[in-house]
């Protein structure tokens, strides 16, 4: 029988002198299949690739603004028919929503919608990297708005579509709640973003527990005054050690069953700052009688370690007092556990959820405890050496969604970011858990949210919490408002005063002063590496009113 | 053919078989190093435009300058130290008594103690943080029964946080150096240990004499698993503490995580990483010759 190399290379004289160099038939083999692997990759890497459909030139916007701007008909003809978007979002449940429209967006615009998703953790790198790129990998990326300022230069300013596209492409600019809108959206002056998620923060007390008489008479002896949610932060203080009590001793008349806490916060590390500033902002603002800064903006030196900023840390070290034991090591699901599931406390201050979830309020724990009732107030404030009450609105940067500058169709990919954000859409996420939607972690964030109907209808309870948000809008239009840092290096910024706080608090630093003087110490060095001025500018930008 | 051909011929065969695997090793190994020593040598921030400037071994030499990796160096010793020892003696100690003592129930045993290091270190990290949960904890419930202080704050006190994830790692990990030392104990022929018996040894100079000498591999080895993977513990610590409170519990990863991802200085990261990497090329090259393995 023939031998295999004989059927490749017959007989002939360039295989026997082969051969006759002493390469056997195997090597040959081997060489012929490596030689084949190596130029089927090439091949495979060079190969010209099937060009994608061209797409047909997107529809131009008006030169002028229409006097009376329609509400936008659904197209009828597919504008973008066989163009992908992709979309870097947040993974889990936040992705839910882009999985659930994709199907009508295809309907409706023809556009294939390509979801990657990505832990919150690494979603800055992948945006960052993937919009850096020309084309842009990611056409629209969802992004914390903490990182607005590395981002910007590569994100398409939205204010042309919004401003020229007949109305404003279904999005209703205005209809987002001014927190939102200065907090999350903009920009040194221009749009960036739409806020997909409307975080913001408020006080959450126990209504029936401030609502009791005897509770109210007790409180009234001692502090001369009628319990109502605090105001201030000193009243917070005054409240909490009033509700601490040991199990045993009597709430509303009745014996405690467990120990009972004044506050309860979520103070583990990578967070710990958010409850900080909340106090630091109304301290810093009191003492400097302007609104609060995390730096002096004409020269970027940190105000973190002014003495308002020490007196606010060392309140919060008398509030740990009043807060259940190990608290330091508490995430969201310990904190809402406490407040909601276990009733254990009388106040916590955090996102909109427990309004959202309001049935679920857990009651006293003492024999026959009232029905639970859970109230929402402001957050609490200081009053200055003028007399004045400083109180400021405290919106989370959280997640909004942008386009990316080097996308390659970026009308397209405004199709796809005015279908998920127009009042339409959005209310369908932001009312999830719904037989519709199922959850998405999304907050509401739109005045039509707050007011609508089936909302209400859905979750009736919610109507408490219209009050709180309606109050922080009128606040936030004021410029009553305070938002996490959104500079180049804002989370380093942010997780070394998270670091020192900690430590701090835990007693590892044993005084205030000290822990803030060495974060801003470290807020100098990052100042410094990332240049001073250069620092200046994002800093007043990301102060900067619109227009 | 002379048998010399056949002989370079059989030789290039292989080799050219292998070439492939090779290929495939410098991409997703080599590669991946090399270009891990070029980002540790360049000022790489993320946050900051490229291109990104060459700034030779300043990333090295900042760092024995910066308090914050020189502390979370002490304290990732410490883990070894502290976390290898006791689940070295405790692993032992129960690999013994289940020789000895529990032979007939061995095999149950077993399966119960193999389940921990099968376990992933997120979950782990989560039963942590429930076993030692500040209030609720079912240990702190235990010590009251006993009539110990039961105050203790776990994993949220700065005095008892790294204590937290010591306890934690080992009770993960004894199982493993336990599974190692039995399948060595067991593998020491029954001749030698009764040949001791026969010329008088006592229970502890059969162990001191017969068993240890046999299983020194067998530790060895168990310990240069345990340390390498302790100096690169991660996991644990992120679900656990995240590091805290304050920094009592960060560890050389965890920094060098926080450096690269958060604070998204990669180049920085990267040279932190590479001299974790070159302590633990020097530790195991150490123990090794000091074993003479």
């Amino acid at each position: 029988m023939k031998p295999l190399y004989r059927l490749i290379l017959p007989s002939t004289n360039v295989g026997e002198g082969i051969m006759s160099k002493g390469v056997s038939p195997k090597v040959l083999i081997a060489v012929v299949a490596i030689v084949a692997l190596i130029v089927g990759i090439v091949i495979g890497y060079f190969i010209p690739r099937p060009a994608p459909p061209a797409p047909p030139p997107p529809a131009k916007p008006p030169a002028k603004p229409p006097a009376k701007p329609a509400p936008p008909a659904p197209p009828v003809k597919k504008p973008f028919a066989g163009i992908k978007i992709r979309v870097l979002v947040h993974s889990g449940h936040q992705a839910v929503p882009w999985y659930k429209y994709a199907d009508k967006i295809k309907e409706l615009y023809g556009i294939e919608l390509e979801v990657v998703e990505s832990p919150p953790e690494e979603i800055f790198t992948k945006a960052l990297l993937g919009i850096r790129s020309k084309p842009a990998k990611y056409d629209i990326v969802q992004f914390n708005t903490a990182f607005i300022a590395e981002l910007a230069p590569y994100l398409l300013p939205l204010d042309d579509y919004i401003l020229k596209t007949p109305g404003e492409g279904g999005v209703a600019f205005g209809d987002i709640l001014p927190m939102f809108r200065y907090g999350q959206c903009y920009w040194a002056g221009k749009i960036y973003a739409l806020t997909l998620d409307g975080d913001i923060f408020f006080l959450y007390y126990r209504k029936d527990l401030f609502e009791n008489p005897i509770e109210r008479k007790l409180f009234k002896e001692k502090y001369g005054r009628e319990l109502e949610p605090p105001k201030t932060w000193k009243e917070l203080l005054e409240i909490a050690k009033f509700f601490t009590r040991k199990k045993g001793e009597k709430l509303c008349g009745q014996p405690l069953k467990r120990d009972f806490y004044g506050v309860v916060f979520q103070l583990k590390k990578p967070r710990i700052f958010y409850w900080y500033l909340f106090i630091y902002a109304p301290y810093i603002a009191a003492a400097t009688g302007k609104r609060p800064h995390y730096f002096d903006p004409e020269t970027m030196k940190p105000l973190i370690n002014h003495p308002a900023a020490v007196e606010a840390l060392k309140l919060m070290k008398e509030l740990l007092k009043c807060m259940p034991p190990g608290v330091l090591g508490w995430e969201w699901d310990e904190c809402f556990t406490a407040f909601m599931k276990e009733g254990i406390a009388a106040m916590t201050i955090h996102w909109p959820d427990e309004g959202k979830r309001a049935p679920e309020l857990a009651p006293l724990p003492i024999p026959s405890p009232p029905k639970p009732k859970l109230g929402v107030a402001p957050l609490p404030g200081v009053i200055g050496p003028d007399g004045k009450l400083y109180r400021y609105v405290f919106v989370d940067t959280a997640w909004a969604v942008g386009i990316a500058k080097y996308s390659k169709h970026p009308d397209a990919a405004w199709a796809v970011l005015s279908f998920m954000c127009s009042p339409r859409w959005d209310l369908e996420r932001v009312m999830a858990p719904t037989d519709f939607m199922p959850d998405t972690g999304h907050d509401p964030y739109r005045f039509s949210h707050l007011f609508s109907p089936r909302f209400l209808k859905l979750k009736p309870w919610f109507k408490e919490m219209v009050h709180a948000y309606l109050e922080a809008a009128e606040e936030a239009e004021k410029g009553n408002y305070f938002t996490l840092l959104k500079i180049p290096g804002a989370f380093e910024y942010l997780e070394t005063l998270a670091t020192y706080v900690h430590a701090y608090l835990a007693g590892e630093i044993p005084d205030a002063k000290a822990a803030l003087d060495k974060v801003a110490a470290e807020w100098e060095k990052i100042t410094e590496k990332f240049g001073r001025e250069k620092q200046k500018e994002y800093y007043l930008a990301m102060w900067k009113a619109p227009g | 053919m002379s048998p010399k051909t056949i002989r370079y011929s059989e030789k290039l065969y292989a080799r050219l078989l292998v070439l492939p695997t090779i290929i495939v090793l410098i991409a997703i190994v080599v590669f991946p190093l090399i270009f891990c020593i070029q980002v540790s040598l360049k000022d790489y921030d993320l946050r900051m435009p490229p291109p990104y400037p060459f700034v030779g071994a300043a990333n090295y030499v900042k760092l024995f300058s910066d308090d914050r990796f020189i502390a979370s160096l002490y304290r990732t010793f410490l883990l070894v130290a502290m976390c290898t020892t006791t689940q070295l003696l405790l692993g032992l100690g129960i690999a013994l008594m289940i020789y000895y003592h529990l032979e007939r129930i061995r095999k149950y045993i077993l399966v119960i103690l193999a389940i921990p290091p099968m376990i992933s270190p997120v979950v782990v990290g989560y039963m942590g943080r429930l076993i030692f949960h500040p209030v609720a904890s079912p240990v702190n419930y235990i010590l009251s029964q006993l009539g110990l202080p039961a105050e203790i704050r776990w994993h949220a006190s700065p005095s008892t946080a790294l204590l937290t994830v010591y306890l934690v790692d080992t009770w993960q990990w004894t199982p493993f150096i336990m599974l190692i030392l039995l399948a060595a104990i067991l593998a020491i022929p029954k001749d030698f240990v009764d040949c001791a018996r026969v010329y008088g040894a006592s229970f502890l100079h059969e162990i001191r004499y017969v068993i240890l000498p046999l299983i020194k591999p067998a530790i060895a080895v168990a310990v240069l698993f345990r340390m390498l993977d302790i100096l690169r513990m991660f996991d644990v610590i992120y679900v656990l503490t995240y590091g805290g409170p304050g920094t009592v519990t960060e560890v050389v990863t965890f920094y060098a995580y926080l450096t690269s991802f958060n604070y998204w200085k990669i180049g920085y990261g990267a040279a932190m990483s590479w001299i974790l990497m070159i302590i633990l090329t020097v530790i195991c090259m150490v123990y090794l010759r000091l074993l003479r393995l």
